[in-house]
């Protein structure tokens, strides 16, 4: 049995103008100690997803038509708010973006993390503080013992991403729901941050969903990799397979789209045109035909199912692996990419 | 933080020096004490002199202002009554416990039902109870307090007294002769919703958009995420951080709280200090009213130096280093 199993996942929102179709029919698996990256572009799905997972999505206007999150057995879309609030923070724990505004401002660092230690675990408030320490040390923050008692805002915007995910780890959770982690943070200090939460896993065996925009990140750390577009899944398979052989054309296109430092200057980019679609109207056919560089006349009419194509990597085209290959070749060649 | 305050403290003084002479030469221009007893046929123009030379009345603004000022700062002493035959320190003494007792439990009213209020409706905003505390709240700003006061005490202490045939609420005054601190309570209850009503509308509004506010920050969604309680996210998590802005209000306020007490303590003839300054006007009893004005401005300055240094211990993140 998986750790974590998403079958089918609908997550929709009652608003104004319409129904937002946020999440629409999102499946994946997640073992333990295992990276799975999630990418896309913003208002793919991809957040609403992983606050799905913490059923965090406000209710109303958020609610669930369809769909299982099977962890450990249980599925978490029928569970109770008792049952919900002890996997929290302690099961399933969860680091955000912006860690400016993610800690409270008027409690210390320290109080924060042993909050989340005391709820979950019989400890004194001794024993808690410690725990606090000891987890400030295990993501470098220098001189635990003092800055514990310090609040947010005298530390950096690194340091408080590294308090976020000590705060996230204290009670050692079995999966890390990481929502673009690294997207506020300047360069350098994304890679820290990013080599912290590799270390962070070989030593304590955390599964981690990494939820990305930045095809860089996921590169680096996931094992295998879910593309979402227009509220799905639009392919899937390892890292290596989604990055060197991208069959669904929107990830080929964004791969396309980023500059390479060893093919300056010779190769074109290719932009991916248009807005990305109305999750309260979506297109007929396929949601990427209007801006896909492929499309032909049967993309218009039919939705395509998520589908393997090849062993274990699956996306959701219309178009033949012939088709999508010869397709590639015709496109690079405009750009001037060398086969 | 201390070198702030010690800064502060310096410019609060200019600015009392100011206050204090615009207060004293304000009440002069009103008039001059000794202009009715020049009226009276029985007072000798030798008279007048010999009381205008003791109290210092012959000389110049500034020479006065002078001599008020050094009593009020080497003795305490903020001179006589031309009305009362007394010292002004011992009338003022004798109002101050009223005042006190009036304001301190209006802002204890005020804040008992203002903050849980418009927490409750930020949390259910746009509920029904939301949209009717919205209306009420209009309602009391739009109010004069002069005209509350009245209608409250036609409908609870005159309409309610007739109808019951017991008198529960009284019209005006302190106290009944012998009567203890029930009876006090049925003096006091009228006065003190009037002056509360307006506060209440504004501390209502404020907190429910201090709250509101609070309600959309990230750290409630990763207090939610840590597995803590509905409760205990609003209660600890976004209460501690909405209440910020409140305290401040709440010492800022106290200012307007004294304006009110005035309008309120004369139509109830709440023997307190607003009472005395309303009448201590109408008699020409200057000493009084200047003492008053006086005491008013210490009070703004105080208060809001009191809001600065509450604000840096509620929130962190200020410091005034």
């Amino acid at each position: 049995m998986a750790l974590l199993e998403v079958r089918d996942l609908k997550t929709h929102f009652r608003t104004p103008d319409g129904i937002v179709k946020a999440v629409d029919g999102v499946s994946f698996t997640l073992e333990a100690g295992e990276t799975l990256g999630i990418v896309g572009e913003s208002g793919s799905g991809k957040s609403v997803t992983a606050l799905s997972i913490m059923r965090l999505n406000p209710q109303p206007p958020c609610y669930y038509p369809q769909g299982e999150i099977l962890f450990e057995g249980r599925n978490l879309l029928e569970a109770g708010e008792r049952e919900l609030r002890d996997i929290r923070g302690n099961d399933i724990a969860m680091i955000f973006q912006d860690p400016m505004t993610s800690l409270n401002p008027v409690f210390t660092v320290g109080d924060q993390i042993m909050e989340a230690v005391r709820i979950h675990q019989k400890v004194s408030k001794k024993e808690a503080k410690d725990i606090a320490i000891q987890a400030l040390r295990d993501v470098g923050i220098p001189n635990p013992e003092r800055r514990v008692d310090e609040y947010p805002h005298q530390y950096s915007g690194g340091m408080r991403q590294r308090a976020m995910i000590a705060m996230a780890l204290a009670c050692n959770p079995k999966i890390l729901i990481a929502d673009e982690p690294t997207t506020a943070l300047d360069v350098t200090i994304q890679a820290q941050i990013l080599e912290l939460m590799v270390e962070l896993q070989e030593k304590y065996g955390t599964a981690i969903i990494m939820i990305t925009h930045d095809l860089g990140v996921v590169a680096q750390l996931a094992d295998k990799i879910m593309v979402m577009y227009g509220g799905r899944a639009v392919e899937t398979g390892t890292t290596d397979d989604v990055f060197y052989d991208p069959l669904m054309p929107y990830t080929w296109s964004l791969l396309r789209s980023i500059p390479r430092l060893d093919k300056a200057g010779e190769v074109r980019l290719l932009p991916i045109r248009g807005q990305p679609p109305s999750l309260i109207f979506l297109p007929p056919g396929c949601n990427f035909n209007p801006r896909c560089p492929f499309a032909k006349d049967k993309c218009r009419e039919v939705d395509p199912p998520l589908e393997e194509k090849r062993p274990g990597h699956r996306a959701a085209c219309i178009l033949s692996l012939q088709e999508i290959e010869e397709s590639k070749h015709r496109v690079d060649e405009e750009l001037g990419v060398e086969q | 933080m201390l070198a702030y305050i010690i800064r502060k403290i310096l410019f609060s003084i200019i600015i009392l020096f100011v206050a204090s002479f615009v207060i004293f030469y304000l009440v002069s221009l009103s008039g001059d004490p000794l202009q009715e007893l020049a009226l009276n046929p029985r007072v000798s123009q030798e008279d007048i002199e010999r009381l205008a030379a003791t109290y210092g009345l012959d000389q110049p603004v500034y020479v006065q202002y002078g001599i008020w000022i050094r009593d009020i700062l080497l003795y305490g002493d903020f001179g006589l009554s031309f009305k009362q035959n007394t010292d002004v320190n011992s009338i003022i003494a004798a109002r101050i416990w009223p005042t006190v007792l009036l304001m301190g439990s209006s802002l204890i009213f005020t804040l008992a039902i203002a903050i849980p209020f418009g927490i409750y409706s930020a949390i259910k905003k746009y509920s029904l109870i939301d949209n009717i505390g919205t209306f009420l709240s209009f309602v009391g700003f739009a109010m004069p307090v002069f005209f509350l006061g009245l209608i409250l005490q036609l409908v609870f202490a005159v309409y309610l007294t007739e109808w019951l045939g017991v008198r529960v609420f009284y019209v005006s005054g302190m106290s009944s002769r012998g009567g203890g601190v029930i009876d006090l309570l049925q003096h006091l209850f009228l006065p003190m919703v009037t002056l509360s009503v307006v506060s209440i509308a504004t501390f209502t509004r404020f907190q429910r958009s201090a709250m509101l506010d609070v309600l959309s920050a990230e750290y409630l969604r990763t207090a939610r995420a840590k597995g803590l309680s509905e409760r205990t996210v609003y209660l600890k998590h976004a209460l501690r951080n909405a209440l910020i802005p409140t305290i401040t209000l709440i010492a800022l306020s106290a200012v307007s709280l004294i304006a009110g007490a005035v309008i309120t303590e004369t139509v109830f003839s709440w023997p307190g200090l607003g009472f005395l300054l309303i009448d201590s006007l109408y008699k020409g009893d200057y000493n009084v009213a200047r003492a008053l004005l006086l005491i008013t401005a210490v009070l703004t300055v105080l208060f809001n130096l009191l809001a600065d240094i509450a604000y840096s211990i509620v929130d962190p993140r200020v410091s005034y280093d």
